[in-house]
Parts: structure tokens; sequence; C-alpha cells
């Protein structure tokens, strides 16, 4: 199958869903798309964050309660037929790993409900790295970093 | 539990061939969840206390499945899923081995971009995709500003 890249959206902006938690159930229609382009600045966007989940210095305005693990990640051969990326040499590639729970609080409770992270980093030969923000949905809630700003005023 | 990356990535093999789809971690055991009622009578710190006796245990590993998507899915709009039945391919495991002591490891100041990719994956022009550097390196910035702190 042939797929052509759309061009990156040239708003520097959105962002860290994860502090909104997840989207919409499946079946429900997806959210209507604002354009992309319409600028929304990182800080401005930072700053909503903040002024929405609190400002707890020195913490990650989302994902902020978290614990750092390592691992190790050994690629299948079906993935080496899929891509030339190193990760999946089939050799063991080390893993840094974060979990987190959504929000600014790095004292919140665990047992409320909220999504959770597992934010990873493949440490690759020749100094590549692979880094993800996986999280416990499917979706995000906001299609656009527009979106995601009406979200969290 | 499962961790989705939900945007829509593309992966290309040594013929120049792309395959494209939507990834989600599933854990090797089974998913694990908790009732509400049950979740109340844990401690606050229960979800990492817990985490790390099954990483002791050895009980603690995904595999890695990406599905694969079919002409006309969408794959760049993150709140739109992939149509379930997509064939599931699994491109490795990973195995958490150890957790770090205390609230310190090398986490504290890594910054997770999911936009930095080895050479072979790409991402398909999802907005929230290439949206979330600028406001990560904003956080990072800030955090770095204040003494950076975890946990």
């Amino acid at each position: 199958m042939n797929f052509t890249l759309a061009k990156p959206a040239l708003a520097t902006t959105g962002l860290l869903v994860t502090l909104m938690g997840a989207a919409p159930a499946a079946g429900q229609s997806a959210a209507p798309t604002a354009p992309a382009t319409t600028p929304v600045s990182p800080v401005a966007l930072v700053d909503q964050f903040e002024t929405t989940g609190g400002k707890f210095e020195g913490y990650r305005r989302s994902g902020a309660k978290g614990i750092c693990a390592m691992g190790e990640f050994v690629g299948s051969a079906e993935a080496k037929n899929i891509s030339t990326a190193t990760a999946f040499s089939g050799q063991k590639v080390p893993v840094i790993v974060r979990f987190s729970t959504g929000g600014a609080n790095p004292k919140a409770a665990d047992n409320a409900k909220s999504q959770r992270n597992m934010a990873l980093e493949f440490e690759l030969p020749n100094g590549e790295v692979w880094q993800h923000g996986n999280i416990s949905a499917p979706v995000f809630g906001a299609a656009t970093p527009v979106q995601l700003l009406g979200r969290l005023a | 539990m499962n961790y989705w990356g939900v945007h829509g990535f593309a992966f290309t093999n040594t013929k120049g061939e792309k395959t494209a789809g939507k990834w989600v971690f599933e854990p090797v055991s089974g998913l694990q969840g908790l009732t509400d009622e049950e979740a109340k009578t844990k401690g606050p710190s229960f979800l990492f206390d817990d985490l790390r006796q099954r990483v002791a245990a050895g009980q603690v590993a995904f595999n890695f499945n990406l599905e694969i998507a079919q002409a006309g899915d969408k794959l760049d709009n993150a709140t739109v899923p992939l149509p379930e039945g997509r064939k599931k391919v699994t491109l490795g495991q990973l195995r958490v081995t150890s957790v770090s002591p205390d609230a310190g490891g090398s986490c504290l100041t890594i910054n997770f971009d999911p936009n930095r990719m080895p050479k072979g994956v790409e991402g398909l022009g999802d907005p929230m995709l290439t949206a979330r550097s600028a406001p990560y390196a904003v956080s990072l910035g800030r955090r770095l500003g204040e003494g950076a702190k975890q946990q």
C-alpha cells in the first residue's frame, strides 16, 4: 500500500491531552476538525494546563505523578519484514519506561479514576531514540490543538 | 491495562513498502481491572506499589501490537480509532525488568516526545501528534527552571 504523507501542521500547539483523559466512547462520531493550522501558542497551552490543573513547580504539567522503570524490547520477525527500524533487529533493546497517571498533581491519589500513561524511550544503536507517549485509551479527546484548548478553558 | 499510541504511523521496509496503522501495547498476562468498590479500598499509592511487586515477580510485559489500516481508514485524526477487527501483528515484546527505587531514576529530565522516531517509522500527519513537541518542550523548560522534580 502507498500512503502519502500529509504536510505537518504549521501550528506549534496542542499537547498533553493526557490531562483531559479519554475520549468519546466507541461508536460516537468523531469530533469535528477545526483547521489544524489555527495557531495556538505552546506557551498559552501550557499556561492553560497550569490554570486548569494547578501549578506544581518542578513537576510535569500532565502525568505529574509517575514511576520510572527499565525494560527491554525484542522485536519480532514480522516487525523486521515491515520496518527497517533498528528497534526490530531482534536483539534486546534497552527501554526507559515511565508509568504515570493523568493530571498535574504529583500527590494525586491512585484510586481516583484517571487516565494512565506509559511513556517509552527505546535506546537504539548509533544514538537513535524512539519515544512514545502511549495512553490508556485508543483516542484523544481533541483532534486539534484549538479543540484541546477549548476543552481545558 | 492496554496503552495505545493513538496517532497513525507508517513503517517502511527495505523494499520501500509502507505499512500504516495504529499501535497498542497489550499486557502479555491479560487485562486486569478493578471494580470501583475494589479501587476505593486501596491506598492512595496502590498503583505504583502494586507495579513494583509485579515487576519484581517478572509479571509485567507487553506485546507491542500494530493494527494495520485498510484503504480509507482515517489515520490523521486522534479522535478516530481504527475500525474493529483490523489485522493485528505483534512487533515484539516489551518486558519491564526493574523499577527505580525512589523518586529518582533516568526519567526526571526526559521529555517523552512521540515525534522522535527512528528511521523506518514516520507519523501520518495527525495534527495532535506534531503539536505535542513544542508544549512538551515549554513544560520541560519550566520544570528545569523551577528545579525538576518527579513523583
